[in-house]
C-alpha cells in the first residue's frame, strides 16, 4: 500500500475512532466508507447531470475520469467545496465511535 | 469459571449452558480491545445498511446509470490503493481525494505521491549509472 493511501486512510480511521482495532477490520471499514462517500458525492449532482457524468466518466480511464469528475461537481453543485466537506463530516459523524 | 474463560466464551458466542451469573460477569469482562472490535463490527454493519439504502436511492433516481457508476467507482477505489507510477496518476489520486476527503489534504497527497515517483525514478537513474 502506498503512502498516499496510508495517509488518507489514517485520517479517516482516526476520525472514526477505530485506530486501535485490527488492521483487517480497519481495511473493511475504509472500503465501506469510501463506497458510501463516493455514492453520496455522486448523488449531490442533479439527476440529469449525474447521468451525463456517469456516461462520460465511465468512458474515460480512471485517472482522467477522476480529474473530470471533480470539476463537474464544482460546476454543478452550488457551493461544492462546502457541500463536499459537509458530506465527509456528516458521514464521519454518522458512524464515528463515541 | 475463570475470568479469562468467561471472556473467551462470551467472545466466541458460546453462552449456552453458562449460568446466568457467569453471563452477567462476562458482559462486564470483555476486554477493551475486544469491546472496540465489537463496536467497529457494528459500525461496519451500519455502513452496509447505509450503502444498501444509497443503492436503492441511486437506482430509483438514476436507473441503470447507477450500476455503471458503481462498477466504475469500485475500480476507482482499487486504483487509488495501488502505488502511483506516473505524476499524472499521482495528480489523479490527489483530485480523487480532494472530493473524498477535505480539500486541504489534496496537496499533501500530491506531494507524497510525486515524491514517491521522484524517489523511484532517482533510484532507477542511480542503478543505470551504477551499471554503466
Amino acid at each position: 500500500m502506498d503512502n498516499f493511501t496510508q495517509q488518507g486512510e489514517q485520517e479517516i480511521i482516526e476520525a472514526l475512532g477505530i485506530s486501535a482495532s485490527s488492521p483487517e477490520l480497519q481495511a473493511k471499514v475504509i472500503a465501506s466508507f469510501g463506497k458510501i462517500l463516493f455514492k453520496r458525492l455522486l448523488l449531490l449532482l442533479p439527476d440529469a447531470v449525474a447521468k451525463d457524468v456517469i456516461a462520460e466518466i465511465t468512458a474515460l480511464s480512471l485517472p482522467e475520469g477522476m480529474q473530470r469528475l471533480i470539476p463537474l461537481l464544482d460546476l454543478h453543485v452550488p457551493d461544492a467545496g462546502a457541500r463536499k466537506s459537509e458530506v465527509l463530516e456528516a458521514t464521519i459523524a454518522e458512524f464515528r465511535l463515541l | 469459571m475463570r475470568r479469562e474463560e468467561i471472556v473467551e466464551r462470551t467472545e466466541a458466542g458460546e453462552r449456552d449452558g453458562a449460568p446466568e451469573e457467569d453471563i452477567a460477569i462476562a458482559e462486564f469482562s470483555i476486554t477493551p480491545e475486544r469491546g472496540l472490535e465489537i463496536r467497529a463490527e457494528e459500525m461496519l454493519r451500519q455502513m452496509e445498511i447505509a450503502d444498501a439504502r444509497l443503492d436503492i436511492e441511486g437506482k430509483s433516481r438514476l436507473g441503470e446509470s447507477w450500476d455503471k457508476a458503481m462498477t466504475w467507482g469500485k475500480a476507482g477505489w482499487e486504483w487509488a490503493k495501488r502505488p502511483s507510477e506516473t505524476y499524472a496518476e499521482a495528480l489523479g489520486k490527489a483530485a480523487l481525494f480532494s472530493a473524498g476527503t477535505t480539500v486541504f489534504l489534496a496537496p499533501v497527497f500530491l506531494y507524497r505521491n510525486c515524491k514517491q515517483v521522484y524517489d523511484a525514478r532517482r533510484g532507477e537513474r542511480g542503478q543505470q549509472f551504477a551499471g554503466a
